[in-house]
Parts: structure tokens; C-alpha cells; sequence
């Protein structure tokens, strides 16, 4: 079946054409192979994809690769100073130039399978034995084929066929966002796992804040009261496609303590762990310094979440986490951490320690997101109820309360434009 | 690495005692750790002891520590998840930890490296490799028995299990 038979068929199935309303998903999206393979070529291959930090490309010759879509990219810093990113592709025979994700590669790029060389802005500058080819081998026209790059903040994006051309027309309202949770901020480290769901399931879940006390026992007892309408939290699209959860942090460490001592029998003391004073506030013996914590997460469409706390009102770590399909029950998070650059080293040395702590498959929050996640695909399997709700929040507009679900809808609207596009 | 500088150390036959007390530690940790005895894993470390774990790659960047518990009350709270206050249910491990060597000995503070292999039984329930590294311990021979004075946990691999909340 080709591509455009396979549109056809995909196009007249129910599943992925007809629109429910605003406010439910038909729940095939989840666990079709055929609307996952499609979303390669109409989602994944036509968006800006976040490839690197730009502390990660400081020097000539370092390198990142990334996949946009179904295709591998590569981008590089040249002598001068710019980045290019080309299709990480030899243009002799097929060879990835650069297999591991990062490094650097020094003046050129070199095929580790014929050792053609390319120079950083992907002429083709070298191969064993020309002569071979004759005389009218058309050596400026076996350059590497270039791909898209910009930058945002220390965020560096690549694209092979992006459906909205630049990088700020894409990140729309998300522009100023990426920019100020990533500007003055490098990274200090870096983990990935690999959960059994679908892509959109982990995606989704930073757009929503109905879940989390109902899932995370720390969220629950730890920041009681997070999504009440009193302390201000908002759940909101930004358009086209993101968007923003932001609260303010409460630490209520009585009501940990005795939520995990009801949990485990065990009794613990919050004054005697350097963790908790350290993420209090900042002040004196672990007590507010300034205005209370605000976490912000933001989603990027289709697949970029950062999360970003900020403490006294100074910028903070921001932890991004980005959504990689691997098959359509089966999904790959790499997280990188970042942080202030030139921070005090006592600081650095106390984020290196603990800023990892609640993130991750290890964390005492994310370890149960990814069993949620097993636990969703297993149930979306089941045919008994045709579609998923995403409903909350009534009134008008763009913006609601912090359990409201906005910018899901927004997500899966965005989701849609993509897929339905007849000429992708 | 301390240990592979010096051909000797393939000889070496001082550190005999510390090598059995040691091992003797550590498959009893594991024994505590596979039979779900949680509640009594921080009285296996010093009160000021420190759990950590980090991947190979970390140790190679900045040094970030997927998690860090330092002191008796940040591994209580540890402990109080495992127990019961995560949401991810247990699942039935076996800690396979081998290879111990002894690569320093300062007083009654034996510096040790071990490796470590987890299976796990996972959601289908079949018994599977889950996840394997090193053991980096500074263990400390007191007169109440040995206790860690740092148990450091270094991955190998950089892309890490769907639930990782075991401890090792």
C-alpha cells in the first residue's frame, strides 16, 4: 500500500475523521497502528523538533543527532560560528555520519564507511580515490542536503518540511516562555526510559493538573490545596498548539510526614533532611525567603515539556523532558536537567544532589506517571467505551482553573489540524 | 578504579577479613531489599550515611544524582515509599550483587566496589533483567557491625527502566 492509498483508507475511517466535539478523543488514536504510522510523516516529520541546548553546540565541530519524524538530522557548529543541520545521511551510501547522539566531530564530518568527508557546512571536501569517478564527477552536488535550524532561548530547534515555516511562528505564544525558562541556563545532566503506552499519553499529561493529587500521595499531602481556586493556578493554551500550567507552591510538610507515615508506619522528622529546607524557600532554616515557589510547565506541541520552578522570584532549573514514539504502545523520555550558569557552586552542588529527585522513572513523582501510562494503554485497548473526556472547564475562551483541561483540547485541535491536512 | 592501577592488588591477600565481612554485608542487603524488609534499610546505613543513584553517563558530566538521600530521616522517608507510599505497586526482585573488592581500608572505613544485577518480575509476569551497575560503598567495621557510611549506585545504561522506584 502506498502512503497516498493508505491516506485514502486512513482518511475513511471513522476512528480519525469525524470530529466528537471539543471535548472527547475516540480512543483509537491511542492504539491504532495505522493513525501511529501516519503521525510519522504528518506530525512528527512537518514541526519544529528540539534537537540540543546551545551550551551542548558551544565550540566548532560539536554535534547533536536527532531524529525529526522519520528522518535522522544532524546539526553542527561550523568555524564561524553558525549551526547547520543537515540530513545526517552520507551521500555516497546511505551511512549515518554520526550514530551517537552528541560529541564532537572536529573539522569535518566523516562517513565511517568509505571515509567521505564533509566539511561543517556539508560541502563534500573529500574521498578516498577519486579518479575512479572520472572526470566529470559531480563532487559540488554530493554536499550533505540541509535541513532547518533556529534558536530560541538556549533552545536550538531543527526541521525538515516544518508546515508553519519559522521557528516563531511555531512556538507562537510559547516564544516568550521558552525563552525565559532557558536563556542563562546549561546543562548539568541527563537520564532517558522507556514506558509501554502511546506517545500522546505522556505529552498529554503535562497539560493536565486534574491527575496529580489523585496519583502522586506526595502531591497530595505536600502541596494540599495546589489546585484550589484560591492560590491562583491556571491551566492555558498557547497557541498554536502549547501550553502553560503555572500555581504556586505550597509546602506542607506536617501533612507529608503524616501521609507517609499512614502509608509506611515510619515516622520522619522534615527539620532533619537538607532536601526540604533546601527546596522551602530559600531562607533562614528553610522558611520562606520571598514570594512563594511558582511552578510553570510548559507543553510544546507535539512533544516537549518543561517543567520550571521558581524560587524568591529568581530563574531556577528547568527540567525538559522530550516525548520520543517508539511503536504506538511504546514510547522513550529523555530528560535533561538544566541550570543557572555561574550560580554559586554550593547551589550547583545542591541541585546536582536533588534536583533530579521527583523527575524521572526513579522519581517519587514520575515513577507513578509511568505506571499510570502502562495502566492507560492497557485500558484504551478495551472496546467498551468509544471515546475519552476531556471536558473540564465551561466557560469561554482559553484559560481556566488549574484542574481545568484547555490545553488538552488545545493539544488534540492542533493534533487534528496536522492530521486532517489533505495535502500533507 | 583505585584497584586495577597495581597488578598487585591481583594478589593481594591483605584486606581477607574485610573481604568476608563485607560480603557477608552486602548479600545481606540484598536479602533485606528481596524480601521487602524496607522498614529496616536505613538502619543498614551510618546516621549521617548517604543512598545514592546516578548513571555512568552522569558520572561523566556533572555528576547529577538521579537521587541523593543523605542523613537517617532522608532514608526513612525513602524507605516510607517503598513501602507503601509510591502508587507503583512492588514487584518481586532479586539482587544479584558480586565481584566485591576491597580497594581501600582507613581505619575501620573499608572503600569497596561491587556489581550489581536487579531482576525484576514485571507487569506480565515473567522474571526479567531489569537493570545493572556498580556498587561505589564506603562501609564503615564498626563494633555494632558493618553499616554504609555511603552507598553509591552507578548505573551502566543512560536509558533506564519504565519503573526504577527498587532500590539497589
Amino acid at each position: 500500500m502506498t502512503i497516498a492509498e493508505r491516506d485514502v483508507q486512513l482518511n475513511a475511517d471513522p476512528a480519525w475523521t469525524a470530529d466528537p466535539g471539543p471535548d472527547h478523543i475516540d480512543r483509537e488514536i491511542y492504539t491504532k497502528r495505522a493513525i501511529f504510522e501516519a503521525e510519522q510523516d504528518r506530525i512528527f516529520a512537518r514541526v519544529w523538533q528540539l534537537a540540543a541546548t546551545a551550551t551542548e553546540l558551544s565550540r566548532p565541530g560539536d554535534f547533536v543527532s536527532v531524529d525529526v519524524g522519520p528522518d535522522p538530522v544532524i546539526v553542527v557548529r561550523d568555524k564561524q560560528g553558525s549551526l547547520n543541520a543537515f540530513y545526517n545521511t552520507c551521500t555516497h551510501r546511505g551511512a549515518e555520519l554520526k550514530c551517537e547522539p552528541r560529541g564532537n566531530c572536529g573539522a569535518m564530518l566523516r562517513c565511517p564507511y568509505h571515509n567521505w568527508s564533509f566539511d561543517l557546512s556539508g560541502s563534500l571536501a573529500a574521498i578516498p580515490y577519486p579518479e575512479a569517478y572520472g572526470d566529470d564527477f559531480p563532487k559540488e552536488q554530493l554536499g550533505l542536503v540541509p535541513a532547518r535550524v533556529e534558536q530560541c532561548g538556549s533552545f536550538v530547534f531543527v526541521a525538515t518540511k516544518p508546515r508553519i515555516p519559522t521557528l516563531r511562528d511555531f512556538l507562537g505564544e510559547a516564544w516568550e516562555w521558552v525563552e525565559r525558562l532557558t536563556e542563562g541556563r546549561e546543562v548539568i545532566g541527563r537520564a532517558a526510559w522507556i514506558y509501554e503506552g502511546n506517545w500522546k499519553l505522556w505529552h498529554e499529561n503535562f497539560r493536565d493538573n486534574y491527575h496529580p493529587e489523585f496519583v502522586h500521595r506526595f502531591v497530595r499531602d505536600i502541596e494540599h490545596g495546589y489546585a484550589d481556586p484560591g492560590n491562583g493556578g491556571t491551566n492555558r493554551s498557547l497557541e498554536p498548539g502549547h501550553s502553560m500550567l503555572e500555581w504556586t507552591m505550597i509546602s506542607d510538610f506536617e501533612r507529608y510526614t503524616r501521609g507517609l507515615e499512614r502509608a509506611s508506619g515510619i515516622v520522619v522528622n522534615p527539620a532533619m533532611n537538607e532536601e526540604w529546607a533546601g527546596g522551602a524557600g530559600g531562607g533562614e532554616d528553610g522558611g520562606p525567603a520571598g514570594p512563594p515557589p511558582v511552578i510553570n510547565i510548559a507543553a510544546i506541541f507535539p512533544n516537549v515539556d518543561l517543567q520550571h520552578l521558581q524560587i524568591s522570584g529568581e530563574p531556577g532549573s528547568t527540567t525538559v523532558q522530550v516525548v520520543k514514539p517508539l511503536d504506538v504502545d511504546r514510547t522513550r523520555i529523555d530528560i535533561t536537567f538544566m541550570s543557572v550558569t555561574g550560580e554559586p557552586a554550593e547551589l550547583r552542588q545542591f541541585k546536582l544532589d536533588h534536583d533530579a529527585d521527583t523527575q524521572g522513572s526513579w522519581g517519587k513523582v514520575s515513577a507513578d506517571d509511568t505506571e499510570i501510562m502502562a495502566i492507560t494503554q492497557l485500558g484504551l485497548r478495551g472496546r467498551g467505551t468509544k471515546r475519552s473526556n476531556m471536558g473540564r472547564g465551561r466557560s469561554p475562551g482559553r484559560v481556566g482553573e488549574t484542574r481545568d483541561e484547555y490545553s488538552i483540547r488545545s493539544l488534540y485541535r492542533t493534533w487534528r489540524d496536522y492530521m486532517y491536512e489533505q495535502d500533507a | 578504579m583505585a584497584v586495577m592501577d597495581s597488578l598487585e592488588h591481583l594478589t593481594d591477600v591483605r584486606f581477607e577479613r574485610e573481604q568476608q565481612i563485607v560480603e557477608h554485608f552486602l548479600n545481606r542487603y540484598g536479602r533485606v531489599l528481596d524480601t521487602g524488609a524496607f522498614e529496616v534499610w536505613p538502619d543498614l546505613f551510618e546516621d549521617s550515611g548517604a543512598y545514592s543513584l546516578t548513571t555512568y553517563e552522569n558520572t561523566r558530566l556533572a555528576g547529577l544524582s538521579l537521587l541523593l538521600d543523605r542523613g537517617r530521616e532522608a532514608l526513612k522517608e525513602r524507605a516510607a515509599y517503598v513501602l507503601g507510599y509510591y502508587r507503583v505497586p512492588r514487584r518481586k526482585t532479586l539482587h544479584i550483587i558480586s565481584n566485591v573488592l576491597i580497594e581501600e581500608v582507613e581505619g575501620d572505613v573499608v572503600t569497596s566496589h561491587a556489581n550489581v544485577v536487579l531482576y525484576r518480575v514485571n507487569r506480565r509476569g515473567e522474571s526479567a533483567l531489569h537493570v545493572c551497575g556498580e556498587y561505589n560503598d564506603r562501609i564503615r567495621l564498626g563494633a555494632s557491625g558493618a553499616k554504609f557510611v555511603e552507598h553509591r549506585v552507578v548505573l551502566d545504561g543512560s536509558t533506564l527502566p519504565e519503573d526504577l522506584s527498587d532500590l539497589l
